[in-house]
This record gives C-alpha cells, sequence and structure tokens, in this order.
C-alpha cells in the first residue's frame, strides 16, 4: 500500500509539472491584466516544437527551449492583437488554441510514432535515498526542481521588486500605473512573452519528460486545466504548486486505478480538476477570507486617456 | 517674495467655449494660493494646461524663471508639479507605500517605507503605510494622493477641488497639513468654488469667471461677500427659505430597522424615525455614520435585518424596489452618477427610467418619451446641448437637475435626498434647496441627509443626528443649537 502511494505521489508530480509551468505562465500574464485563453494552443505547439527540436538536434534541452518559444512566440501574436491593436482578448486568446491544434497536427504529422532524446530523472545523492520522500522528491526531473525555483523567483518578482508592483498596478488600475510614470503596455509584453514562454516549456515537457512521445492533440485539454488551476490557486504562485500536483494527481490516479482492476469511469476523474474549481469559487463567494482575487483589469485593453 | 509661476495670457478654446481668455496669474514661492470660480469658470482647465493635459492655443508659462512647455504631466512631475484631481488614481489591492514608490525606486525594494515616514514626519500626514487602499476613507486615499507628490519632490502642488469629497473632519486635517507643507517651502494652489474653504486656507486668491481673471485679492483683506460677488458677478445671499408649516400626518415611519454594511458589520441599530407630510427632517451625520446605509434600506437596495419601514400606513420594507417607487418613494441618491443615472444611457432614456410602463408595454412610444422629457429639461433648467448625449457628459449640476426632474416631477410621498447639494456651485445649491423645499411645501415628506450643518438649519422643521448607526436625538429646529448639534455628531452626550 505504501508503496503504491509512493509511486502515485512521485508520478503526481511528474504529471503536475507541465500544468505548474503554463499555471504559472497563465498567472504572470493574468497578473499584468492580460487573459491569455490559448494555453492550450501554446502548450500544444510547446509540445510539438520541443519533441521536433529534439528529434532533430539529439539534444532534449534544445527541444525545451524551441517549446519555451513557439510558446513565446505564439504569445506574441496575442499581444499583437490584445496590446497593441487592443482587439477583444477573448477572441484572439480562443483563435491562438484552434492555430496551435492545427498547426501542431500538421507539422508534427512526420514525427509520429518516432523516438527522439528525452530528459530523464537524475536521483540526487543522499537525498534520494531517504525513507518514501528521497524517492517521492528526489528522483524527478531538472525541469521538476526548476519549476519549483521559478515559482519562488515569481513570487519574489511579484512582492520583492519594483517591476513586481508595476506588473500588479498594470493589472489592477493601469491608469494609476500610467500616471505613475510605468509603461503599461511594454509591461504587459514582458508578462504575456514571459509567461507564453512558460506554458510552451510547459508543453515540451509533456512530450520530452512526462509522456515521452508526440501524439496529435496530445495535449488533451490540460491548458483548459490550467487556467481553471490560475483560479483555483487565487492569483497566488505557491499555491499553483498544490494545485498543479492535486491535478496532475487525479490525472495519475486515473491510470493506477485502473491497472489495479479498479473501475471508474475515467471520464469521471477527468472532470474533477473542473468541479473542484468550481467548488473553489463557490468558497471564495461564501467567506470573505477566501476570496479570490482576479487582477481588476483582467481582460480589458487600456486606452490611454480614458476616464 | 519670489514668483514662482507665472502663466501670461493663457487663451485656450474648446469648440464652442472659450475656456481661457487671456489668463495671467502669479504664484508666490510658499503661499497656498486660490483659484475661485464657479463650476465651468475655467480653473481645472488652466491647471491643466499648466500640467501638461491640455495644451494652450495661446500665452506662456513661466516656471521658476523658465519659459516651460510640458507635453505631458510626465514633463510636468519631472519639473517639480505634482498634481491631485477629483479622481483618484490608485491601486486598491496594494498597500498604501506600495502606491507612492509604484514606479519608482531600487529594483529591489527595500527602505522605501523609512524614506516615506521621513516626509510624512516632515509634513504631518496621519496615514498607515501598511494599510491597503481598499481599506481606507476617500480622505485618507486623498492622502495617499498628496503623499504620492511629496515623495516625488514636488515643489508646487495643485489641489483641484479636493474638499468636495471630503467630511469637516478630514477637511480640517488637511488644511493643517497644507499649512505645514507651505511653512517648510512647498507652494500649494487650490482649485476651490467654496468661499468659506478660499477664505480659511488660503494667502491669496485669484477669482476666474467666465475663463477670464477678475481680481487677485489677498486673502485678510476681502471677505465672504465680497468674493461671491467678484465669483458670480452679483451680489447673493443665501436667499432665506419659505416654508410653509402645516402639521401632516405621518407618512414615512421607520421602526426599528437594524441593517449590515457591506462589510458585514450593524451599520444600522434599531433606527427610529417619523416623517410627517410636508416636513423636512434633517439627518445631521458625519460621513460614515449609517446614512447611505439607510438611505438604501429605505429605497430598498440594501437588505433590512430588522424591523420595518411604513409609507403611508403600508409596510414596505419587504417590497422590491419597483412596488417602492410605484408607491410614491423618491429618491435623491448620494453617489449621482454611480446610482442616480445610468451613466452611459441618453438623457431621455435617464428621465424616463422610472416610468418605461406608461408608454407601451412593447413597443415603447418614443415620441411621446421625448416630449415629456423635453418638458422636463425645460421646467427644471437642464443645460444640454441635446436630448440624446449620454448624462455622463453633464455637468455635475444640471445632473443633479435632471435627477430632481426625475424623481420631483413623480410628486412622491417621501423623498430621501442625500447630500444633494454637495459639490455644486452657489447657482446649483440654491437650485436644488428651493426645488426640495417647494417639493415639500406640496405635501411631500422629506428625509434630508446632509453633512453640512449650516444646510440641514437653513432646511429642516426637525433635526435627527446619526451616530454609529443610532439616532442620538430628534429636535425642533428652533429648541437646538449648532453647537449641540455637532457635539452629538461627534458621539458626545448633551
Amino acid at each position: 500500500m505504501i508503496e503504491f502511494i509512493v509511486s502515485l505521489l512521485q508520478a503526481s508530480i511528474r504529471a503536475g509539472t507541465p500544468l505548474l509551468y503554463a499555471t504559472l505562465g497563465e498567472m504572470i500574464t493574468e497578473k499584468s491584466g492580460i487573459l491569455n485563453l490559448g494555453v492550450e494552443g501554446l502548450m500544444i505547439m510547446g509540445a510539438m516544437s520541443g519533441f521536433a527540436l529534439s528529434f532533430i538536434t539529439g539534444n532534449p534541452w534544445i527541444g525545451i527551449l524551441a517549446g519555451g518559444f513557439a510558446g513565446l512566440i505564439l504569445a506574441f501574436i496575442h499581444g499583437f492583437f490584445s496590446i497593441t491593436l487592443k482587439v477583444d482578448q477573448t477572441v484572439s486568446g480562443l483563435m491562438l488554441v484552434l492555430l496551435g491544434l492545427g498547426l501542431s497536427g500538421l507539422i508534427g504529422k512526420s514525427y509520429i510514432g518516432m523516438v527522439a532524446n528525452y530528459i530523464d530523472p537524475i536521483a540526487i545523492p543522499l537525498l534520494s535515498s531517504l525513507p518514501i520522500l528521497g524517492k517521492i522528491l528526489f528522483t524527478q526531473d531538472l525541469l521538476v526542481y526548476s519549476s519549483l525555483l521559478i515559482t519562488v523567483f515569481i513570487w519574489f518578482i511579484l512582492h520583492k521588486t519594483s517591476f513586481g508592483l508595476s506588473i500588479i498596478a498594470a493589472g489592477e488600475n493601469p491608469e494609476a500605473a500610467d500616471t505613475a510614470g510605468i509603461n503599461v503596455d511594454l509591461v504587459r509584453y514582458i508578462c504575456l512573452l514571459v509567461g507564453g514562454f512558460l506554458i510552451g516549456v510547459g508543453g515540451a515537457y509533456l512530450s520530452l519528460a512526462y509522456a515521452k512521445l508526440w501524439t496529435e492533440g496530445m495535449t488533451a485539454g490540460r491548458g483548459w486545466i490550467c487556467l481553471a488551476l490560475v483560479i483555483f490557486s487565487g492569483w497566488i504562485p505557491q499555491r499553483a504548486v498544490i494545485g498543479a500536483y492535486l491535478f496532475g494527481g487525479l490525472d495519475v490516479l486515473s491510470f493506477k486505478l485502473q491497472a489495479i482492476g479498479f473501475t471508474v469511469p475515467y471520464q469521471l476523474l477527468k472532470m474533477i480538476p473542473y468541479i473542484a474549481t468550481i467548488l473553489v469559487l463557490l468558497l471564495s463567494l461564501i467567506k470573505d477570507k477566501y476570496r479570490l482575487k482576479a487582477p481588476s483589469a483582467l481582460g480589458k485593453p487600456y486606452f490611454r486617456g480614458e476616464r | 517674495m519670489d514668483v514662482i509661476l507665472e502663466m501670461r495670457n493663457i487663451t485656450k478654446k474648446f469648440p464652442g467655449i472659450v475656456a481661457n481668455k487671456k489668463v495671467n496669474i502669479k504664484v508666490f514661492k510658499g503661499e497656498i494660493h486660490g483659484l475661485l470660480g464657479e463650476n465651468g469658470a475655467g480653473k481645472t482647465t488652466l491647471m491643466n494646461i499648466l500640467f501638461g493635459i491640455y495644451k494652450q492655443d495661446d500665452g506662456e508659462i513661466i516656471y521658476k524663471g523658465e519659459k516651460v512647455e510640458f507635453r505631458s504631466p510626465k514633463d510636468a512631475i519631472k519639473a517639480g508639479i505634482g498634481m491631485v484631481h477629483q479622481h483618484f488614481n490608485l491601486v486598491e489591492t496594494l498597500t498604501v507605500w506600495q502606491n507612492v514608490v509604484l514606479g519608482r525606486g531600487e529594483f529591489i525594494l527595500k527602505d522605501e517605507k523609512k524614506k516615506l515616514l521621513d516626509v510624512i514626519n516632515k509634513y504631518g500626514i496621519k496615514i498607515n503605510l501598511d494599510a491597503r487602499i481598499s481599506t481606507l476613507s476617500v480622505g485618507e486615499k486623498q492622502r495617499v494622493e498628496i503623499l504620492k507628490a511629496l515623495y516625488r519632490d514636488v515643489e508646487l502642488l495643485i489641489l483641484d477641488e479636493p474638499t468636495a469629497i471630503l467630511t469637516p473632519q478630514e477637511t480640517r486635517t488637511l488644511f493643517e497639513s497644507l499649512r505645514k507643507m507651505v511653512k517648510s517651502g512647498l507652494t500649494v494652489i487650490f482649485i476651490t468654488h467654496k468661499l468659506k474653504e478660499a477664505l480659511d486656507v488660503t494667502d491669496r486668491i485669484t477669482i476666474l469667471r467666465n475663463g477670464e481673471v477678475v481680481r487677485v485679492v489677498e486673502t485678510a483683506k476681502t471677505n465672504e461677500v465680497e468674493l461671491a460677488k467678484m465669483m458670480v458677478g452679483k451680489e447673493v445671499v443665501l436667499k432665506p427659505i419659505k416654508r410653509q408649516k402645516k402639521k401632516g400626518k405621518k407618512v414615512l415611519k421607520i421602526e426599528n430597522v437594524t441593517a449590515l454594511n457591506d462589510e458585514g458589520v450593524e451599520a444600522l441599530k434599531s433606527i427610529n424615525l417619523v416623517v410627517n407630510s410636508g416636513e423636512i427632517l434633517g439627518l445631521a451625520g458625519v460621513s460614515g455614520n449609517g446614512q447611505k446605509e439607510l438611505e438604501e434600506v429605505i429605497v430598498g437596495v440594501r437588505r433590512i435585518e430588522k424591523g420595518k419601514i411604513y409609507l403611508d400606513d403600508i409596510d414596505i420594507s419587504r417590497m422590491s424596489i419597483k412596488d417602492r417607487i410605484k408607491s410614491g418613494l423618491s429618491c435623491i441618491p448620494e453617489d449621482r452618477l454611480g446610482s442616480g443615472v445610468a451613466s452611459k444611457l441618453s438623457v431621455v432614456e435617464n428621465l424616463m427610467l422610472r416610468d418605461f410602463e406608461n408608454y407601451g408595454k412593447f413597443n415603447l412610444d418614443f415620441e411621446k418619451m421625448r416630449k415629456k422629457a423635453k418638458e422636463l429639461v425645460e421646467e427644471f433648467d437642464v443645460k444640454t446641448p441635446s436630448l440624446d448625449i449620454p448624462v455622463s457628459m453633464l455637468s455635475g449640476g444640471n445632473l443633479q437637475r435632471l435627477i430632481l426632474a426625475r424623481e420631483l416631477s413623480r410628486n412622491p410621498k417621501a423623498l430621501i435626498a442625500s447630500q444633494p447639494t454637495r459639490g455644486l456651485d452657489i447657482a446649483g445649491i440654491e437650485y436644488v434647496r428651493k426645488k426640495i423645499v417647494d417639493t415639500a411645501n406640496s405635501g411631500t415628506a422629506v428625509i434630508l441627509i446632509s453633512e453640512d450643518l449650516d444646510e440641514i438649519f437653513h432646511m429642516a422643521d426637525r433635526i435627527a443626528v446619526i451616530y454609529e448607526g443610532q439616532i442620538k436625538g430628534v429636535f425642533d429646529k428652533d429648541v437646538v443649537t449648532k453647537e449641540n448639534v455637532g457635539i452629538l455628531m461627534a458621539g458626545g452626550s448633551l
């Protein structure tokens, strides 16, 4: 039984890591006031580009970078529409989903069934030999560890630096940010592009470290889960870690339960993240203490000089 | 004395009007300079030109001995000029100090609070640096805006109608800090249309009327009557109000009403009030003591926890808002643009907001509505270029006239008027007061909620004092003094 739980938790972290990257990416995007609904599209492009570049170059880390840049490029398209042209962010974001799914299917066709170089877990000396915890926490791959460092880094930027204040101001009250001499559009572009990069990395992790293969549409709705996760974690980076591992765990659980002959329809388990998000939203309505603080200007284009 | 700022022959035209006509103004270093004029006299336009928001059509600005031209507020701030607008620019979820250092400071924030404490102590500004903006009162938010300017090392601070949104106490605190600021070398330009405040706090006053400078006076050598005369161009004394006193029957009865505020704290504690027909009951109190909640409970936008409200002996406390309106309840809300009108709808639509049903069920008779709206606009003298512009484009005074037109033309049985003259100029104040008194004279029961004690004593027949959600006493106007009401408002007892 303990073994089952240990391997479940270990796998949950691995399953949660792509979600964590994408959730953090979407979170800093939203913190600056930009809603990028295209997470699913960015992730799948990241997964495809990552796999392809690892296959071509033989270096999975180049694949991870390529995945990040694929996400960044799609994010830039979103920025051009939503920040520069100030059109509706919902439409532009949804367009990215369709674009990403279509384009990755087209370009990725020739890589289906191929084998590339992958990112393998490494056991950290000493720590990994700890009982129970060692296996769960310290036999993961480098990207798992770096995702936690990035979480801390994002928290630090948001709360301990002047740039963090600028991000929050751009997302809460862009006019106030503007009058304080902050270039709102620039701040939003930076957050959107960095966020897009992280979402792309999340996608690449999926094909290069988690599933270790490329198939069309392999993100299978994880992008939407990440959008829910941003809300679930209340726009707080450290909570995203818990949320991502939790939702990743549900994913793993559906496999594991089937393997031991437990027949819960997997569709039910797949629904749980969304139901959990709705429950968290309800909870936040009931209790003021749990109120979720979406950035006030989220999704609203900023026009200078408009009162 | 050194001249810090001189604006020469400033002219600024907008389509249809000349906002500033060859305006000259000279401001000395270290003074509080009043810019006095009615709404629309061109005060704010002039300062917006100085601050780089507008560009003048003609004329020049000399600042600290040099000719300057600010293309944006950023240029003005860089030169050491700060402006606090009526509309605040604060990030609600951040704290006070975070708002102040926003866009400034080292990349990694460290000693920002210490620097701020120095500024606070120097000017005696009362504010908690760690408080979240969303928890602050309007007065405190204004202090944050002033702090923002001071933190940016301004030498010249422009305040646009800073007291319009403040309680009397907050106003006093503001004036004290302003005096401290000028003592330590700052120069302040104070835009206002309130004579008393101009006399209270300024050193010199430039009076503007219709975009032109009428005169510059030293505050010590002038008085209210003279200033009023210059400001409006004729002698004004607030006319005594003619009241027809007749003892009417009870119209509005509020019984043991208890209600919560937005934070879920009890804001009204067993309120009992009776208003008779033809009577004005003045509700005196410092804002935030339950007035807003009382207004909302009567109108029906806030849930009543306990107690009952009767209108003509009918219990309306569980009625829908619509039914309350139908039963003869009218309201002039405190928040004109927010809850008084639908700001993006047109003049006609707003005037007809309560009476759509009278103009057809499915196909509204727009011609008839326009005709009625036109009559109302004329009767209440609402100055608007067209019946079809969104009401957000009307000035404060005209917006209030529009609300009066809608609410009073329905001959209500009871009227709740909340801060009805706040922010209006003299002509507007007189008009609104007269209309409310006329309404009472015609038999309506009126509750007048106001922070302005002069206004309450001017208009009300009886005065109730509210403090921390409780009625501290109800008096006939003739048997109580302003001082005693003031003591009750501050929480004291007689």
